[in-house]
């Protein structure tokens, strides 16, 4: 028993020991982070983060109180990659699709991949997609992170094309806002937010005694011609939490400080 | 008429009534069974009693969603402060209770899930119960605000604040097998009742 007791202890300090200082950059000066364990087992390009300044911002929506004030927040450069994810389920055995709770990812999670942990034939830095929603957060979770809100993401991606004052359809999966987040990419796919289920198309508590299901009813949003916005907003609010997309991917943010 | 005769007439007569005791018994059983059945494809991996968070109901007892097993429940999300469409939508579902047959009633219960967990404290919740003249069948939830972002996005219910006034939200009522499986939803119990009702015999949705 006192063996038992002694070895486990032994594991466990050198399991919680020796860890890696992993930089995160922003704009003017450096972020330092410690993490855990996965840490210094992680291969591969280390995916950098990006310090957005704290900031207002309007909401698609018209909200009483808009603009919202938004804290700094660390969210990362690109989404979140294959083979990122593939550390990920080597390392969370209940994550890999022949072990995750159907609760927790549709029959479709990772159907690209060609078993629990070989991503296929698709390109390794990839954004990894067919993953629910609690799939990304339980990856932003084991990175130490979590994943954005919908203000946060939006305020970094829904830039427009230079000389336009909104986004047209074609940057529907968000743009880099260019004087706030200019290293950051999107585009490639469309992304989960953590609070994705806030979004309010029609058929609320607040709209009139006859509200309907139509699209038209109870529709406020504060720009009309914001095509990209409109896109993403529906989109998300037709999402539930297990589906697994084969254009969805995520990205993870970070409290700053 | 001798002895015997009355004997054998009363034991017969006996022996009848526990025999017509025993079928009564086994289709009440029988009914309550197939209200509570559910077909053998339903994919428990699906249910919602999977989500170990705890709660805290308005009694002040811990629950996990997993002690709402073995009955259908009817689950709606609302928060005490709602002006108009929670208190219409729970005295919707009142009326759908007492219109319910019997033994559908017998079988099903109801919950509610606040998600305004900071101020539908469970005393709150409690004090909302006695407004709303809620029985002992319907179970009222406290929960943490990840545990319940966790449990509506799942089902598909949408909440969000409105900056400070009161949190806007749809009017999902969602039917959980006695398994915890989602069987049924629509927007509010206004419209088609049948559906909600035939539900709750383990039909397909």
């Amino acid at each position: 028993m006192k063996a038992w007791f002694l070895s486990a202890g032994v594991c466990a300090s050198l399991a919680l020991g020796p860890t890696s200082e992993r930089e995160l950059t922003r704009g003017p000066a450096t972020f330092h982070s410690r993490s855990a364990e996965h840490e210094a087992a992680r291969s591969g390009p280390s995916a950098a983060m990006f310090l957005l300044p704290p900031g207002t911002y309007e909401p698609f929506f018209k909200r009483a109180g808009a603009p919202v004030q938004v804290k700094e927040f660390f969210l990362d450069r690109v989404p979140a990659t294959r083979s990122e994810f593939r550390e990920f389920v080597e390392h969370r055995p209940r994550w890999r699709r022949s072990a995750v709770t159907p609760l927790f990812a549709e029959a479709r999670y990772l159907a690209d991949w060609s078993g629990d942990l070989d991503p296929g034939p698709a390109p390794l830095q990839a954004p990894v997609t067919f993953v629910s929603w609690f799939a990304a957060k339980a990856y932003c979770e084991y990175q130490g992170k979590r994943l954005p809100t919908v203000i946060e993401w939006e305020r970094a991606a829904s830039g427009s094309a230079p000389g336009e004052p909104r986004a047209p359809f074609q940057f529907a999966m968000g743009q880099a806002a260019p004087e706030l987040a200019p290293a950051l990419a999107f585009g490639a796919v469309w992304e989960w937010t953590h609070d994705f289920n806030s979004v309010l198309v029609a058929g609320g508590s607040d709209d009139g005694p006859a509200s309907s299901q139509f699209c038209g009813d109870g529709f406020r949003a504060r720009d009309a011609k914001n095509y990209g916005g409109f896109l993403r907003y529906s989109f998300r609010s037709s999402l539930k939490a297990g589906y697994a997309l084969k254009n969805l991917g995520f990205r993870c943010a970070k409290d700053a400080a | 008429m001798t002895r015997r005769s009355i004997a054998a007439a009363l034991a017969t007569l006996a022996v009848a009534t526990a025999l017509f005791w025993l079928y009564f018994q086994r289709q009440a059983a029988a009914d309550l069974a197939r209200t509570s059945a559910r077909p053998a494809t339903r994919n428990t991996g699906l249910s919602l009693y999977q989500f170990d968070s705890v709660f805290t109901s308005d009694d002040g007892r811990t629950i996990h969603l997993a002690d709402l097993r073995g009955r259908f429940q009817i689950l709606a999300l609302i928060f005490t402060r709602c002006p108009r469409a929670c208190p219409t939508l729970v005295k919707q579902i009142q009326a759908f209770e007492r219109a319910l047959p019997t033994q559908q009633r017998r079988a099903v219960r109801f919950a509610l899930i606040t998600i305004d967990p900071d101020h539908d404290t469970p005393q709150v919740l409690h004090a909302y119960r006695e407004r709303m003249g809620l029985g002992e069948n319907w179970t009222l939830l406290n929960g943490a605000a990840d545990a319940v972002r966790d449990l509506a996005a799942s089902i598909g219910f949408a909440y969000g604040s409105n900056d400070g006034e009161a949190p806007v939200h749809s009017k999902l009522v969602t039917v959980l097998d006695p398994e915890g499986v989602v069987v049924q939803q629509q927007l509010g119990v206004e419209g088609d009742q049948q559906r909600l009702l035939d539900s709750l015999v383990g039909g397909a949705p």
